[in-house]
């Protein structure tokens, strides 16, 4: 749901421009990464991430990070269908940004005695909840009830918030650590077919 | 007498042509050498060496999205090209260790390695990003 601007619009669209003339710099080395932008229109910018290391190459995810108010707030990310933009509820999602949250030793070990610690920065309550970011400087985070200690005022200065930062950060922890595809086949049943032709009385 | 003075003479102009083109060989080599010094160094091969130029890296450093471009000798640390970058671009809310290091695939450098150690050549495209913060809490309580 799209919220009211009221910082002054032409410094929200400033900054926002900013944002995205950055990345035009560096946009071929983006998409080698496979981050393709799609449209970026204040205060609206959609972007798609594509597996340049898979064949053929799946578009895992695309989000459309909105700069209303900013950077009085944080940009909101939300998780779309890159074909209509329609926003995508925890079930349709199909895309997790895991962490791990220990030194890499620690992680070695457990993960040989068959456990992987990790965490995902994707959080939903439900599966027809709307998934979001679990992120300093992305404003679903500092919106939620369980974070009102953690203002983005605190971070505004610290360069969390920008588009560089948050399209990173859903790279590294989801799209970068994707190197195969998994197929599941699964038989339900077994049925045997015949020609009715072939029946006889 | 004077047959042998035209004799004498004519051999001293012999000889004389004679060094003169050991002297137009001589300057045609130096010539040739100098060309090829210059083509070494129209086509980058011709290192600073010879001139007593450390080697330099022309490294873009991509700080949170915007590049900056810091020329860093082969000795000099990363760690140290790490600040040079933060301070020109002004990034100086975070310690320079939640800055990581990445090269344009996205793996991350050893800020501790020097900038030879990585056989990067004449020029790299390097990327500094934040660390992630306390991410990954359980919002949703589960």
């Amino acid at each position: 749901m799209p919220t009211p601007q009221v910082v002054d619009p032409e410094v929200s669209r400033a900054k926002f421009d900013r944002e995205i003339a950055a990345y035009r710099k560096m946009e071929a080395t983006y998409r080698t990464r496979g981050w393709l932008l799609l449209d970026a229109d204040f205060p609206e910018a959609c972007v798609a991430f594509a597996v340049p290391k898979l064949r053929p190459y799946p578009i895992v995810a695309a989000v459309v990070i909105d700069f209303t108010d900013y950077d009085l707030r944080p940009p909101s990310v939300r998780f779309v269908d890159p074909f209509t933009r329609e926003p995508l509820v925890a079930r349709n999602l199909n895309f997790s940004m895991l962490r791990r949250q220990m030194p890499p030793e620690m992680f070695a070990t457990m993960l040989q005695q068959g456990t992987v610690p990790v965490t995902n920065i994707v959080q939903f309550s439900g599966p027809d909840d709307h998934p979001f970011i679990c992120l300093p400087g992305i404003r679903e985070y500092h919106d939620n009830p369980a974070h009102t200690g953690d203002s983005w005022l605190l971070h505004r200065a610290s360069g969390e918030g920008s588009l560089a930062f948050i399209l990173d950060k859903i790279w590294t922890y989801g799209v970068e650590p994707l190197s195969t595809f998994q197929i599941q086949v699964q038989a339900t049943t077994l049925a045997l077919g015949a020609s009715p032709e072939a029946f006889r009385e | 007498m004077h047959d042998r003075g035209n004799k004498d003479a004519e051999r001293l102009d012999r000889g004389a042509k004679e060094l003169e083109r050991e002297a137009g060989g001589l300057e045609e080599a130096r010539r040739e050498r100098d060309h090829e010094n210059d083509d070494g160094d129209a086509h980058g091969g011709g290192d600073d060496r010879g001139h007593h130029e450390p080697d330099v890296v022309k490294i873009t450093m991509v700080v949170n999205g915007q590049p900056v471009t810091i020329k860093a000798t082969e000795q000099e640390r990363l760690s140290d090209v790490r600040q040079r970058a933060l301070t020109e671009t002004q990034n100086l809310a975070q310690p320079p260790e939640n800055w990581e290091i990445k090269n344009e695939a996205g793996a991350v450098l050893d800020p501790d390695k020097r900038v030879g150690d990585y056989h990067f050549g004449k020029e790299v495209t390097l990327f500094l990003s934040l660390k992630a913060g306390a991410a990954g809490a359980d919002a949703a309580g589960r």
